[in-house]
């Protein structure tokens, strides 16, 4: 079964609703209708760009340009690891960080999936990768740039707790291990939400897609178990990276918290 | 085979015996804590020496830098030059050990366990708790639930757990009722002398200067000046 199509007029209706909404909004004065519509229009733009490129991708399969999209792809998931955090290291290095536990855990997660588990017929097969990595890479994004911003603002507004840790003799991993816990348990909640609810409150995005586009259920059960997992785990380890390296720069070799090396930390 | 091994390591033995005996001659006249041409942001050169048993005090007004230069002193605050304590570079040291031997009591003391007993590595004695005033039920209770002068009381107990060499006394009773703050001096003076400890004590009390410390230092322009009391 093929799916049905959506037409120009159906997809403007849809827009007309959105218009609709932001202008109700604004009569509620809650001051999002702006936010709204670029938000509308940014996804409509740039879902269509990305839609050509997949279409020019699938068509003529070349591995320059699908790592070249690659590539886009994470330059874009480490300039927004940054993007929207509260507080930031003074160094360059931040960024090293960011792609280091995003390339580590996203990338080398999907293409071991792609090499070991679904055996596409090439490796770098667009349909595949680009689609799998989308998604853990978002996901991985996500849990890595709040582990880092809950980890930095703990360690701003605690100093004077690990201040008093560190001078009674505990080493400095001991004296912030509550708050790595915690910037660990806070980051990798949405994606354990995620699989403990998947199915129940929703059918998750990637198993609706199949579904509609006339995969069987059963097939997409089971990619979206895969996707599940693959998410959990990346997101996790990505976390573990990014809190381990920013643990060792933010405390030097005699284990003394340098919370000058983020930026206006006072 | 077993003999040449066994010739070998008596005469490694032989020779650090010869090395712990000078070692231990040597460490007789070396200082019990010594600040060697140490300097951090506008501050320093400081040079200081802290003998076994003696309690200094450092004056200042607010903001001299007194409370830093304690942070350099227990390694807690980046620094040049050198902090010896028996004749030992504190970089042969791990940062936990100088610190549990060169102990820092912030003049707010900060607590991260539910109760007040899982913060001491060993439970201190129904003399100590009497001595400052505290009891044993206390110990049960949740941090939150006691009052700052019980907290700091408890503070230096828990910062004498680890029994150290040297006490850096940030002012330690400011927050403590004078009963309470008297009791602490004398806690401190009697472990003084068990330990022949070294204390370095800041405070703006002028008459618990004159009570405790033997030598006396003020901080000006950033360097630390010896002054007659």
């Amino acid at each position: 079964m093929k799916a049905i199509e959506i037409s120009s007029l159906d997809l403007s209706i849809v827009a007309g609703l959105m218009l609709l909404f932001s202008g109700f909004t604004f009569w509620q004065q809650l001051h999002i209708e702006r936010s709204l519509l670029i938000g509308a229009a940014r996804a409509w733009i740039q879902l269509w760009i990305i839609g050509i490129l997949l279409k020019i991708l699938f068509h003529h399969v070349s591995v320059t340009w699908i790592l070249l999209f690659v590539l886009a792809m994470f330059l874009v998931a480490i300039h927004e690891v940054h993007a929207r955090q509260h507080h930031q290291l003074v160094t360059k290095w931040r960024y090293a960080m960011s792609a280091g536990s995003l390339f580590l855990t996203a990338f080398s997660l999907v293409m071991f999936t792609l090499w070991a588990l679904i055996h596409p017929p090439l490796w770098y097969q667009p349909q595949y990768l680009l689609p799998l990595l989308g998604m853990v890479l978002a996901n991985t994004m996500t849990g890595v740039s709040l582990s880092m911003d809950s980890f930095m603002g703990s360690l701003v507004s605690q100093e004077a707790m690990i201040l008093q840790r560190l001078a009674l003799g505990q080493s400095a991993k001991e004296a912030v291990s509550d708050l790595r816990r915690e910037a660990v348990r806070r980051a990798l909640i949405p994606s354990i939400n995620a699989m403990a609810t998947a199915g129940i409150v929703s059918l998750p995005g990637m198993m609706t897609g199949q579904i509609i586009a006339g995969s069987s259920p059963t097939l997409a059960v089971k990619y979206q178990i895969l996707i599940l997992f693959l998410i959990t785990i990346s997101t996790g380890l990505g976390i573990l990276l990014a809190l381990h390296w920013l643990f060792r720069y933010l405390f030097d070799e005699r284990e003394r918290l340098r919370l000058e090396r983020i930026k206006n930390y006072k | 085979m077993e003999v040449s091994k066994n010739h070998l390591s008596g005469w490694d033995d032989f020779k650090m015996s010869v090395h712990l005996d000078s070692l231990e001659k040597e460490t007789i006249s070396f200082p019990l804590l010594r600040l060697e041409d140490v300097s951090y942001l506008h501050y320093g050169p400081l040079f200081l020496e802290l003998r076994e048993g003696e309690c200094i005090a450092i004056r200042g007004p607010s903001g001299a830098g007194k409370s830093l230069f304690l942070k350099v002193v227990a390694d807690l605050f980046p620094h040049e030059g050198t902090l010896w304590l028996q004749g030992k570079s504190s970089t042969t040291f791990t940062p936990e050990a100088w610190r549990q031997q060169v102990g820092l009591l912030l003049p707010v003391s900060q607590w991260w366990a539910s109760s007040i007993e899982n913060h001491f590595p060993i439970l201190p004695s129904k003399e100590a708790l009497e001595a400052l005033g505290l009891t044993e039920p206390l110990l049960k209770k949740a941090p939150q639930s006691l009052s700052t002068g019980q907290l700091q009381r408890f503070a230096l107990l828990r910062l004498l757990a680890h029994e150290p060499k040297v006490l850096l006394l940030d002012e330690p009773t400011a927050h403590v009722d004078p009963k309470n703050a008297k009791r602490m001096e004398t806690y401190v003076l009697e472990y003084q002398q068990a330990k022949k400890a070294g204390i370095i004590w800041v405070t703006h009390d002028e008459e618990q200067v004159s009570r405790m410390a033997t030598r006396f230092f003020h901080f000006k322009k950033g360097v630390l000046m010896s002054e007659s009391h």
